[in-house]
């Protein structure tokens, strides 16, 4: 084998240096990137959020008979119209705004407009997990997944039920036949950086009139965590 | 008028790289917060907001690596974070098998499959794992082509 002069050695060693600057650089921009468009995206992880940090909202139990004992919901949801569909009539009336709606003539799932998102995740009722998991298996509620159907195929919560935000409108009333209005819903899609579950539920109300819908703002996610930590130590 | 076409198989590596880190990046691009809630699934030993970062910078990384294989210019960083982005799904995707996690990937977003049944296997953590262990070795051997001291160049 030959040695390296002196000289080869300087110019592997600069070539190195470089080499690392020029990941550094790729790694900076693939941030920087990163993170521009992800706070442009209404859709897009935030850096600083965390499913610790997301406050769960008053609500009491939807285990509690929604009759005898009325839930935050009924004061809280005020953006739903409840005039789009004709067969969701009867069951809305028992929703009491507390401030004015907006004028509503929203089609039967909502544009991603990040105003209506942060708006209607605001509004519903949310629900941790560790609050959900119990009522899931007394069999109190009934949990939808709003992931899309590929995902819920590959992995979902226990018991869980698919109706992937965008189902069809023939879907959404099928759904709705099956079950009474007053029926305890807990939506879920992937993590607290998602908002189709808040669609869902949102879509749940207005269309189909149910009056007991909240939202697991931890999504998926939590589940997992949750489950995770339950789990001992291997 | 002759046209000779040169068998490059390095060059075919490296396309095929850049066109699996491209599709990778769009896909999670695309679904944000279906990704971040892949890398939350694989259960790593990191803490949440480390698993957001990467689910933030991860994608663009895919890109900027998938472009400048394809195109060029600092090519040589480009095939070294190739080499340890597929490092460190070669490691996340074992330890999730080893584990016995039923998981999605996470790596592509494969809704234009008709078949759930093919989705649901190349979205699987064996063969995520193969495919990740395979294209390492190309991405290795697409490092080595070129001795250190032109590395970089």
């Amino acid at each position: 084998m030959t040695e390296a002069n002196p000289a080869q050695k300087t110019a592997a060693a600069t070539s190195r240096l470089r080499l690392w600057r020029q990941m550094a650089a790729l790694l900076f921009l693939a941030w920087l990137l990163g993170a521009l468009y992800n706070q442009a995206s209404p859709l897009g992880l935030r850096p600083t959020a965390s499913l610790a940090a997301a406050t769960p909202a008053a609500v009491t139990a939807p285990a509690a008979a929604p009759a005898a004992a009325p839930r935050g919901y009924s004061n809280q949801t005020v953006a739903f119209s409840l005039e789009l569909t004709p067969s969701a009539t009867s069951a809305p009336s028992a929703i009491t705004p507390a401030t004015p709606a907006p004028a509503a003539a929203l089609p039967y799932l909502p544009a991603l407009d990040p105003a209506f998102l942060a708006m209607a995740k605001t509004n519903l009722p949310s629900l941790r997990w560790t609050q959900v998991q119990p009522l899931l298996q007394a069999k109190k509620i009934v949990l939808l997944d709003a992931r899309q159907k590929d995902r819920y195929n590959l992995s979902h919560i226990p018991g869980a039920r698919s109706l992937p935000t965008m189902s069809t409108l023939e879907e959404l009333m099928a759904f709705a036949q099956a079950y009474p209005k007053d029926t305890p819903l807990v939506t879920y899609c992937a993590s607290d950086q998602c908002h189709t579950s808040a669609q869902l539920a949102e879509a749940l109300i207005k269309v189909c009139g149910f009056t007991n819908v909240s939202d697991m703002t931890g999504g998926y996610a939590e589940y997992l965590i949750a489950e995770d930590q339950a789990q001992p130590a291997k | 008028m002759k046209v000779t076409i040169e068998l490059d198989f390095s060059r075919l590596v490296r396309w095929l790289l850049a066109a699996v880190l491209l599709l990778a990046s769009v896909s999670k691009l695309a679904n944000p917060q279906e990704f971040y809630a892949s890398l939350v699934a694989y259960q790593l030993p990191l803490a949440l907001p480390m698993v957001r970062l990467v689910a933030i910078v991860l994608p663009w990384l895919e890109l900027l690596c998938g472009v400048l294989l394809l195109a060029g210019g600092t090519r040589q960083a480009a095939q070294a974070w190739t080499v340890v982005l597929f490092t460190s799904f070669v490691l996340a995707t074992g330890q999730a098998w080893a584990r016995g996690l039923n998981i999605s990937c996470g790596c592509f977003h494969l809704d234009f499959l008709a078949n759930p049944g093919l989705v649901k296997f190349l979205d699987s953590i064996p063969f995520a794992f193969f495919r990740a262990a395979l294209l390492l070795v190309g991405a290795i051997y697409l490092f080595r082509q070129q001795p250190l001291r032109e590395r970089g160049a």
